[in-house]
């Protein structure tokens, strides 16, 4: 079924306690859901510098929303999910808590996570402000200029 | 040896109390006070306990002798609501699933549908119908699944889109049933928004004086090819008296992919002479 693609590239994230801006996967339309696929990290830095990444989902009603591009892997399919910045920044519980977090190195580093067959992270539609209807990723720690890159992937 | 898992599900809810569907305690849902218009929105079920893989609906006691009886149902939810929290804002997640006569008399066994669709714990879910006669009623039974076994084995849609609906005049797009043969294809119903791979077919008619008769129904994509994606699709009438049944499934799971922009078509066979101004619309379960 149609894949969907967004990434931040050279990106200079914003390192914050709760705030998660690197992108905001979306999901408006109730009744509907997406299922995310994959996700990634990586660094192309030339010093030595610990960033900390987490994926989560959100818990406030973030606003003032700017979409990014989406890449679609099936001709002729618009998705219904988006991929946003915010003005009003979304936000996760504090850190640890995420669906996922890792420490990592921008001199280099990098990962991708590819999520198995039934155990996807799943959006669930709904007006802004519903549970369950955005995941969002943000750095806690690494706000190097134009070495980091953030992508994922999600089908419908 | 390698034993190769199936998955079942270890959860579910209904809304009539585990008995069957005839049962008084399915919920009926009243028709519009004009022809062709939606009823209130009517809780169905209170917010649910585990996410849901699979939604079958069955359609009963909505028929009437010598009448023309169609209706149009939206499955409406509350994603917001919370476990075991009744509904109060509600939004369309299949739109406009088409019965015809539904009954549960003898020789009619309801009008039946299923549909993999992904709804989270917490979600209410309620329901409005449509009629060709004003403040009908028709029964609306419900049963939802959940905790697969074996997650990885369990495909399950995102998004369902209605193909050839009529609301104006609660009907579908004509499909002319063979005589104890397939019939022709009828003109495409309308054409794929998104990639889809399941596959549910509803059948109506506007006849008054419906004939008991047996009929099998196919969806096919494609406007050249006419690729099957389901097929023998049961339709029944079993009575006199304007009283009809439909299976969910045909001659098989109603499975096949099916690339967005493709159109999609309907053609059937009865055992005698089809009932008059037969239509049908197909619903397309995506991601």
């Amino acid at each position: 079924m149609a894949q969907f693609a967004a990434s931040r590239g050279a990106f200079t994230p914003v390192a914050h306690a709760t705030q998660a801006d690197n992108f905001v996967l979306t999901l408006l339309t109730a009744g509907n859901t997406a299922r995310v696929k994959m996700y990634s990290w990586s660094g192309r830095g030339l010093t030595s510098t610990g960033f900390r990444t987490r994926w989560g989902r959100v818990n406030n009603t973030p606003a003032t929303p700017t979409a990014l591009t989406v890449s679609s892997s099936n001709p002729g399919v618009t998705p219904v999910a988006s991929c946003n910045t915010y003005g009003t920044q979304a936000t996760l519980a504090a850190d640890p808590t995420a669906l996922f977090a890792v420490d990592w190195n921008v001199l280099g580093g990098g990962g991708a996570i590819v999520l198995p067959i039934g155990g996807e992270w799943i959006v669930s539609g709904g007006s802004l402000g519903t549970a369950y209807n955005q995941i969002a990723c943000g750095n806690i720690a690494g706000a190097e200029a134009s070495t980091s890159a953030y992508t994922i992937q999600w089908e419908e | 040896m390698l034993y190769t898992p199936v998955n079942h599900f270890t959860w579910q809810v209904n809304n009539f109390s585990d008995t069957y569907p005839g049962n008084a305690a399915a919920t009926t849902l009243t028709a519009g006070g004009s022809a062709h218009t939606k009823g209130s929105d009517t809780a169905i079920l209170a917010g649910i306990a585990e996410d849901c893989y699979v939604i079958t609906i069955a359609f009963s006691l909505g028929d009437t002798t010598g009448t023309i009886r169609r209706q149009m149902t939206d499955l409406l939810i509350d994603p917001s609501a919370g476990v075991g929290v009744g509904g109060s804002s509600w939004s369309v997640a299949i739109n406009n699933i088409y019965s015809n006569s539904p009954s549960l008399a003898t020789g009619s066994s309801a009008y039946c549908y299923y549909f993999p669709l992904f709804l989270k714990a917490g979600t209410a879910v309620g329901a409005r119908v449509q009629d060709v006669v004003a403040s009908a009623t028709v029964r609306f039974s419900i049963r939802l699944y959940g905790k697969p076994n074996r997650p990885e084995l369990c495909k399950v849609g995102t998004k369902v889109q209605t193909i050839g609906a009529t609301t104006a005049t609660t009907t579908g797009v004509a499909v002319t049933p063979g005589t104890a043969a397939l019939g022709s294809y009828s003109a495409s119903l309308g054409t794929l928004t998104n990639d889809a791979w399941w596959w549910q077919l509803g059948i109506g008619s506007n006849d008054t004086s419906m004939s008991v008769n047996r009929y099998f129904f196919d969806i096919a994509h494609d406007a050249t090819a006419k690729y099957i994606c389901a097929q023998g699709i049961g339709y029944s009438v079993g009575s006199t008296a304007e009283q009809a049944a439909k299976t969910a499934f045909g001659e098989k799971e109603p499975i096949r992919e099916a690339p967005a922009g493709t159109d999609v078509y309907v053609r059937g066979a009865g055992l005698n002479a089809p009932d008059s101004s037969m239509t049908a619309v197909v619903y397309a379960v995506s991601g």
